[in-house]
Parts: C-alpha cells; sequence; structure tokens
C-alpha cells in the first residue's frame, strides 16, 4: 500500500512537473558577511553565456530600484547586456540581498524563452560592493553531463555550489 | 619693414616658439571624468572633461583651449560644451549626455603652417607660425635653411551613456582620421583591440602608433606599446591591465611642389579606457 501512494505520489508529481518545471540546473550562492567597514549589499548578477562569450540569459540581478547610475559598475554584465536594453532591466531587477545563501536555477532557456542546445556554457556571478570590492567567478559546464561543483569563496562570495542533472 | 611689422613678427616668433614647443613635445588630451555611464530614462549623466597637455600620461601641465571643443552625438549631430573653464594648468569642460549613444568629444581640427629657418652666426632655429612662402617675404637677408610643415592633429575620446552606437565614429575624409574597429566601450584588458587609420578616407600603412597606459609618472619605464598600421590600416594591441590609457598616432608625408610647406605631419591623440574583464 505504501508502496502504491508513494507511486501515486510520484505520478501526481510527474504531471505537475511540467507545470512547475523544477529546473535541474541549481546554484546556490552565498553572500558573506562583512564586518569592516562600510558595508552595503552587494549589486549582483548572475548569468549564462555561451562558450564564445555570448550572453544566454541572466538568472538574477539584485541592483537598487532606482539604481541604473551604477549599473555599469557590474561590469562585465553590464558590458554584455544590461547596458542593451533599459526597460528590460527594469523589469528583471530586484531589491539587493543581505548576507545570506540564496537558490537560483536556469530552466535552460534564453531570454526568448527558448530551450537551448545541450553545448558548452559559461555561468558567471558578478558582485560588487559601493566601498567595497568586485569578484568576479565563472564555470565552464556542458549540458551534455551532469556535474557538481562548489567554487571557493572569494572577498565578496561565499561558497557556491553549482549543480546539473539531466 | 615698417614697425608694426616687425612687431608683429617679433610676436608671432615669440608665441610660436612656445607653441611650436607644445605641438612637438606635449601630448595632449581630453579626459573624461567616466568613459562609460549608465543612467534611466532621460535623466542624462554629466561629463566633466579635462584638456590639457603634459610630458606625463594624465598629468596636466599646461591649458589649451576647451572653448572650441565639439561633441558629436549619438545622432551625429555637433553640440559644444554648456560650460567651459580655464585654468593655468589645464582646462576643464562640461557637457550632459542626455541620449543613449556613443559620443565623441574632439578638439576642433584645424591645419597650422609651421616653418623655421637660420641666420648666419647662429645654429638656432627660428620659428615662425606661417607657411614657408609667407616666412620667406619675413626672413632676413642671408636666412637660410628654410623648411615649412603643415600640422594637423586630432585631439578625441568617446564616452558611451547605456547602449553604445557608432554614429559619432563617421570619418571626414580629411586628413588622418582613427575608425574604432574595436568599440571604445567594449575595450577590455588582455583582449585584442583593432582600430583603422585612414588617410582622406582611405586606408593607410605606415601609422605610427604609441600607447602608453596613465601614470608614467609613477613608474620608471614608460612601457608604451607601439604598432604601426598594416595596408589595411589596421593597428592591433592588446591593452595589459585595465586602465586610461592615451595613444598618439602619427603619419608624416612628404608634400612634393608644395610652395607653402615641405611635409605634412598628422597627429591623433586618442583617450580610451581598458575596462577590467
Amino acid at each position: 500500500m505504501k508502496k502504491n501512494t508513494s507511486l501515486a505520489c510520484a505520478l501526481l508529481f510527474c504531471s505537475a512537473l511540467p507545470v512547475y518545471a523544477e529546473s535541474n540546473f541549481s546554484i546556490s550562492l552565498t553572500l558573506p558577511e562583512i564586518t569592516s567597514g562600510q558595508y552595503h549589499r552587494p549589486y549582483t548578477a548572475v548569468w549564462i553565456e555561451n562558450n564564445k562569450g555570448k550572453h544566454v540569459k541572466t538568472l538574477a540581478l539584485w541592483s537598487e530600484p532606482k539604481g541604473q547610475k551604477w549599473l555599469k559598475d557590474i561590469r562585465r554584465w553590464w558590458r554584455k547586456i544590461g547596458r542593451t536594453d533599459a526597460q528590460w532591466v527594469d523589469g528583471i531587477s530586484s531589491a539587493t540581498r543581505p548576507a545570506g545563501e540564496y537558490s537560483l536555477s536556469w530552466d535552460l532557456t534564453n531570454e526568448q524563452h527558448i530551450k537551448v542546445n545541450n553545448e558548452d556554457y559559461k555561468v558567471f556571478i558578478e558582485v560588487v560592493r559601493e566601498h567595497g570590492g568586485r569578484n568576479i567567478l565563472k564555470h565552464s559546464f556542458s549540458l551534455n553531463s551532469d556535474f557538481k561543483t562548489t567554487l571557493k569563496p572569494t572577498a565578496e562570495t561565499g561558497p557556491i555550489k553549482i549543480k546539473f542533472n539531466k | 619693414m615698417n614697425t608694426k611689422q616687425i612687431f608683429a613678427l617679433a610676436s608671432s616668433m615669440l608665441v610660436v616658439s612656445l607653441l611650436a614647443h607644445n605641438v612637438s613635445a606635449h601630448d595632449r588630451w581630453i579626459l573624461p571624468n567616466e568613459f562609460n555611464t549608465s543612467a534611466e530614462g532621460e535623466k542624462g549623466v554629466w561629463i566633466t572633461s579635462d584638456v590639457t597637455a603634459g610630458n606625463q600620461v594624465f598629468v596636466f601641465d599646461k591649458p589649451f583651449g576647451s572653448e572650441d571643443i565639439e561633441i558629436i552625438t549619438p545622432q551625429g549631430k555637433k553640440e559644444y560644451p554648456s560650460s567651459s573653464y580655464r585654468g593655468g594648468r589645464k582646462s576643464v569642460f562640461d557637457y550632459q549626455l542626455t541620449q543613449p549613444g556613443t559620443y565623441r568629444f574632439q578638439k576642433e581640427v584645424s591645419a597650422k603652417y609651421y616653418s623655421k629657418y637660420k641666420v648666419k652666426g647662429s645654429e638656432k632655429e627660428i620659428h615662425t607660425r606661417v607657411d614657408k612662402s609667407a616666412t620667406k617675404t619675413m626672413m632676413p637677408k642671408g636666412a637660410y635653411d628654410l623648411q615649412g610643415a603643415l600640422y594637423i592633429s586630432r585631439v578625441e575620446t568617446y564616452v558611451t551613456l547605456n547602449k553604445p552606437n557608432k554614429e559619432a565614429f563617421k570619418p571626414t575624409g580629411e586628413y588622418l582620421e582613427l575608425l574604432p574597429i574595436t568599440h571604445p566601450a567594449d575595450i577590455i584588458e588582455n583582449n585584442e583591440t583593432e582600430f583603422k587609420m585612414i588617410f582622406k578616407g582611405n586606408a593607410v600603412k605606415d601609422v605610427e602608433v604609441s600607447i602608453v597606459r596613465e601614470g608614467t609618472l609613477y613608474r620608471n619605464q614608460i612601457e608604451a606599446i607601439e604598432v604601426s598600421s598594416n595596408s589595411q590600416g589596421i593597428i592591433k594591441f592588446t591593452p595589459p591591465k585595465a586602465g586610461r590609457y592615451l595613444l598618439h598616432a602619427t603619419y608624416e608625408k612628404a608634400l612634393n611642389d608644395n610652395k607653402l610647406a615641405d611635409k605634412m605631419v598628422n597627429a591623433i591623440f586618442l583617450t580610451f579606457e581598458a575596462g577590467l574583464e
């Protein structure tokens, strides 16, 4: 009976899957507590590029609501995509976050919501703090195989765990 | 020669000896406070720029006029600074970027003749700020070794608000010009940058280009990157570090059968920023 329930649950879950598309590509990003000096919550961008450096999708943009003036300081993200469309940026940005652990995911689509090919990509995490430093981290991966990795902490980022299950 | 003429000649010589020094020895530049800016909507961004000549990259030494600075907007229109100031060691001008895109700030381009000659009994060259044939009429008897040159210089930089565009690159087809292939907003440390040198609108080879990172005052070597344009007019170089750079391009051309000058000297000073990776 127990088996049946779990089977039923699994079926239920499966049928719900396309609707609540739980991504198989997940990132756990930690913003560390920083106690030295003046502290402002960091400007943060997380995004995917293809292996030729072309923008694929922004997964997170945390900046001040009226903070377009400072967006250029998220330098690579700004250069690659941010500067191209102010309205779009307005639509995707959300408030800066305090220190803590955050879960992000990629639904394997591009900005046009079209599924991407199983190729090589890079994920970028750029964190910039006013009166603080800047760190940019990247990880190359292929959508052809599962992987799991942890990027080492830097001054502006705690451990970053990236996981993909096909 | 009447007194008036002598006075004019003497004063022009005096000015020229200072000016010629500027022309030959000092680098010149327009240095904006920011090269790449972001702002929402029509809010705009104020840019303030130094206009100076100096021997150390970005250490201002001598002012030169910012009144005749021209701004080419992202729509290709010509505008002027909203205000300017001339100080003892530098000039400054302000301009507000209101439209997204790339602006070119440039010193008005002017072609100027300079000549020089020697007089017997002195090895010192005497400079004039007029062409060869005019100098000839003013020279004292027995003067010799008369040479004249036509100097054309461009002093420019690019500043971008939000999304870059290329309208302001448009060459005029006059003298030597630098056409960005790599957009100035996309010059990044450790990445190759490519520019094209054109003369009267056509690709020109053998333009000598020197690129120097700011801060020469605080290092022992200039660390200049020296390149020259190929037959397609192309120069390529890789900025080794993020920071501000001064590019100085020179191109000399003999002027045959020209009564006014023996050669033409083209110079371009371009200020740009190499961004962090």
